[in-house]
């Protein structure tokens, strides 16, 4: 036994990696809202970094752990061990009897709980990721329910026990590091699209809306996608357009003028014209984006985004380092 | 069939885009539905056929076929990468018929009629000036082709349904759709394989499940089978759910 779920959330599924392969059948890919939360969270326990993890939409979660586990969160969140404020993206051991709660934080949506060894999680087609709409994979195709009882995968390896016992050791029991996103998360630059498949059935005024005016992000959004407040701009011809593959990233017009970020749980063909895709390294910081919150939009050329992706990883990689540095 | 293929791909180029970082959508937009949806398949055969490296997975529709790949895993240059697919569109219509789909498979699907499985019959036949007995029958006689599975998982889209039986959306989509239920949404008719939110209006309802979740291969249909509507009364309905 690993933890009991006393309180669920509002909602808290189990995801991993993605799920790859399925698209042609109508199976989205599903997996975290926020990739990079979701890799560093299983980074800090020294997972490998698609292994399934709890992601928790706005806190409300509160585990009784029922036996001694390394933990770790990422994303935005409050994290309580009983009455210990436990900082966040930092490695921390738990114990039998003791209440783990994970409450919402000001600046973000979303926080990932991982734990060594990983949560135990039911497969389909191939992903452990919840499937919201099919109800499948994940814990029971759904979002935890209270009396839920999560389990962990694997048993902790050697280097994982080391650091359980460093940290009970200790007077507190979370690492004395930690990793800042700050800066993954708080900038204030735009966010960089590239040119979408219809990009050309917008007229220049409408496709200059897109950049010049800030969109508000509206409480109208869920692990599919997300709806903005903002100036309606329209394609020059109103005809239906035929459904096609669609990506996560996808913004659409739909046809009342409203701006739409199509996210994990995006549905895999769609018919709506898209005159941008966001660049998949934006999109962990639009998935914690909050309703009122302004953004703005950039174009960048599909070279750009290439290089900017690479660097991306660099850096990433980089903390990946770090952190697997502390568990030798 | 493979003469007429090569006269339409010599005819009509398709048009090439990068769906973001990590996909490119051919697109055969300028010709007939059903002649664009029969080069999609035998692209995506070709592909299947001759997987290049990084090729990840593929996605049908109507008139298109999305690519998915990972670009750390190319064998060329990310940006060579279109020119490569168009040499790849040449080889794939000169290749011949080996690989051109055999003939498509041809799948009955139960279909209960009945007013109490079907809400939107009655007042669907009504506006469009038909009686229900005259929209059912226009559904069931045409055989479909199954373009594309999207919305959810396992969602088929069939087409066309004959112009007099064609329906907009309902103004107010469903908060819940039965498993089984079939709807039509413009001259597009497709099957709800689970409880789901939905727009189409409802016409009638299979007991056959078509997504099966806990199987290998949970789809009973897929992109280029074609899809005969069996009508069956609701006895025969009920006898089927036991």
């Amino acid at each position: 036994m690993a933890a009991v779920v006393l309180q669920p959330g509002w909602q808290s599924t189990l995801q991993d990696g993605g799920r790859a392969g399925h698209r042609t059948c109508g199976v989205g890919t599903a997996g975290p809202m926020d990739d990079l939360a979701f890799q560093m969270s299983n980074a800090l326990v020294n997972n490998p970094l698609t292994s399934t993890a709890l992601e928790i939409f706005s806190g409300g979660l509160s585990l009784e752990i029922q036996e001694t586990m390394l933990m770790a969160v990422s994303g935005f969140a409050r994290i309580l061990l009983d009455d210990l404020e436990i900082p966040i993206n930092r490695p921390f051991a738990v114990k039998e009897g003791q209440v783990l709660q994970i409450e919402k934080s000001l600046n973000g949506l979303y926080a990932y709980l991982s734990v060594a060894g990983t949560w135990k999680a039911d497969p389909w087609l191939g992903s452990f990721s919840t499937d919201l709409r099919a109800r499948q994979g994940g814990f029971g195709g759904w979002a935890l329910q209270k009396t839920d009882l999560l389990l962990t995968q694997h048993p902790c390896s050697a280097a994982q026990m080391r650091m359980i016992k460093r940290l009970l050791h200790q007077h507190r029991p979370f690492a004395k590091w930690g990793i800042r996103l700050e800066v993954y998360y708080l900038s204030e630059e735009p966010i960089k699209l590239l040119r979408g498949p219809e990009y050309d059935l917008f007229p220049e005024n409408s496709l200059q809306i897109l950049t010049t005016h800030a969109f508000i992000l509206s409480p109208r959004f869920n692990r599919m996608g997300l709806a903005f407040h903002g100036p309606s701009i329209r394609t020059s011809h109103e005809e239906e357009m035929l459904s096609s593959g669609v990506v996560p990233g996808t913004l659409q017009y739909s046809k009342y003028g409203s701006l739409y970020l199509l996210m994990a749980d995006a549905q895999t063909t769609g018919g709506y014209p898209r005159p941008g895709i966001v660049i998949p390294t934006d999109l962990h910081r639009c998935a914690q984006l909050k309703p009122g919150n302004h953004v703005n939009f950039e174009w960048i050329p599909l070279q750009e985004a290439q290089s900017i992706r690479e660097s991306y990883q660099q850096e990433i990689s980089a903390i990946f380092r770090q952190i697997q540095y502390q568990f030798q | 069939m493979s003469t007429i293929l090569e006269f339409v791909i010599d005819a009509y180029s398709p048009k090439m885009y990068y769906n973001g970082l990590d996909a490119i959508t051919i697109e055969w937009s300028d010709m007939a539905v059903e002649t664009a949806h029969m080069l999609v398949m035998r692209t995506r055969e070709h592909f299947q056929a001759h997987p290049f490296p990084g090729l990840l997975e593929m996605v049908p529709a109507y008139s298109s076929l999305t690519i998915f790949f990972s670009s750390k895993d190319l064998h060329i240059t990310y940006h060579a990468l279109p020119t490569f697919l168009e040499a790849e569109l040449n080889a794939a219509q000169h290749s011949g018929p080996d690989h051109t789909s055999a003939e498509a498979r041809v799948l009955e699907i139960p279909v209960c009629y009945d007013p109490s499985l079907a809400p939107d019959l009655n007042a669907a036949s009504a506006s469009l000036g038909l009686t229900m007995d005259e929209l059912i029958s226009l559904h069931h006689v045409k055989r479909y082709r199954v373009f594309m599975l999207g919305f959810v998982p396992g969602f088929p889209y069939l087409g066309f349904t004959d112009e007099q039986i064609a329906l907009p959306r309902l103004a107010q989509p469903r908060s819940s759709v039965p498993s089984g239920s079939v709807g039509i949404a413009g001259r597009q008719t497709g099957i709800y394989p689970f409880d789901i939110p939905g727009g189409w209006q409802i016409i009638g309802r299979t007991p056959m499940q078509i997504f099966l979740p806990t199987e290998e291969d949970p789809f009973y249909l897929k992109p280029g089978d074609e899809v005969q509507f069996v009508p069956i009364s609701l006895y025969e309905f009920n006898k089927w759910q036991q």
